[in-house]
């Protein structure tokens, strides 16, 4: 008798946190990337909107992923040479983090507000890691949750050579910008 | 003599420069202008690249393709329509970001050109346009 009702508890413990794992997960395929860099002769800047993410509310792992090769530019010689001569995108198709929002339990996504997050991890772009701490907004208005974020990279960091010619003409960091809608994911 | 060959010089220079500013300012090809490299079903694109996604990026990262297949969703987001095809099993779909607005019924058979620039938990396409 004692076994049952141990068992029957486990079952609707497994089925209540079940639920709610389904039930706090959030995603996007059409989040925003965009970077911009200031140069002498002109600016440099891109943007993508198809890059994913997942977010786990219940404790606040964060997964983002975007393909080098949808940044569009304006000008087809420096999507060439972002693509060829940079970020050697064929080779390294992905840029990538994976962390976590660090004061997830101060943030109620399923109530209406404006919320600070602290999101750390590891990101991963050009096939190099490394770990890096950035703040990020969320806005939950209607059930809408918009999350932005703005950090800098350098390109350093990530093995990115700037050729020697146009060393003093490209800047060695780059502003990168997110925004994005999540929905709540109920299919899983 | 000199005076003459100064002046073909500096017309060479001159057209030389016009010639380097145009393709510095040339723009991203539009998709239509584009040769297609390759003609591929929606699902088919789509399980080729589940099972080996570095296979599948030799023959399509990069490259204009057709893809043909049934519209399973439509969105708008921030003015930009993306259409959703052959996303019946789980949640994965090939993901065609279009270059404008577009009006196509969810059910519908259509083929689309656009280029691919990879796989995340769906093959995307960018530049798209409905053929």
């Amino acid at each position: 008798m004692m076994m049952i009702i141990k068992k029957m508890i486990f079952i609707l413990l497994v089925l209540v946190s079940g639920n709610q794992l389904v039930a706090q997960k959030y995603f996007t395929k059409k989040g925003e990337v965009s970077f911009f860099s200031h140069a002498p002769m002109e600016d440099i800047k891109a943007v993508s909107n198809t890059g994913s993410s997942v977010l786990d509310a219940a404790n606040g792992k964060l997964q983002w992923a975007v393909l080098i090769k949808s940044f569009a530019f304006t000008k087809a010689l420096m999507q060439e040479h972002f693509n060829e001569n940079y970020m050697e995108s064929t080779q390294f198709p992905k840029a990538k983090f994976t962390g976590t929002i660090d004061n997830m339990t101060a943030i109620d996504l399923k109530k209406d507000g404006e919320y600070n997050a602290q999101v750390s991890g590891v990101l991963e772009i050009h096939g190099k890691e490394k770990k890096i701490a950035t703040n990020a907004k969320f806005l939950v208005a209607k059930g809408k949750i918009i999350a932005t974020s703005v950090f800098k990279v350098y390109l350093a960091d990530y093995g990115i050579e700037i050729p020697s010619v146009v060393k003093d003409k490209i800047a060695k960091e780059v502003e990168i910008s997110i925004k994005s809608n999540y929905e709540l994911l109920d299919k899983m | 003599m000199r005076k003459k060959s100064f002046l073909v010089i500096s017309i060479l220079l001159l057209i030389l420069l016009f010639i380097g500013y145009n393709m510095y300012n040339k723009e991203v090809d539009k998709v239509a202008d584009l040769k297609t490299d390759q003609k591929v079903e929606a699902k088919t694109l789509l399980t080729e690249f589940e099972s080996d996604e570095l296979a599948a990026n030799k023959l399509y990262l990069d490259k204009t393709i057709e893809v043909s297949g049934m519209v399973t969703k439509v969105e708008e987001n921030e003015g930009i329509t993306s259409v959703y095809l052959a996303s019946e099993e789980g949640l994965s779909a090939v993901i065609c970001q279009m270059e404008e607005a577009v009006n196509v019924a969810v059910g519908s058979e259509i083929v689309v050109k656009g280029v691919c620039s990879g796989y995340l938990m769906d093959v995307i396409m960018v530049r798209c346009i409905i053929l």
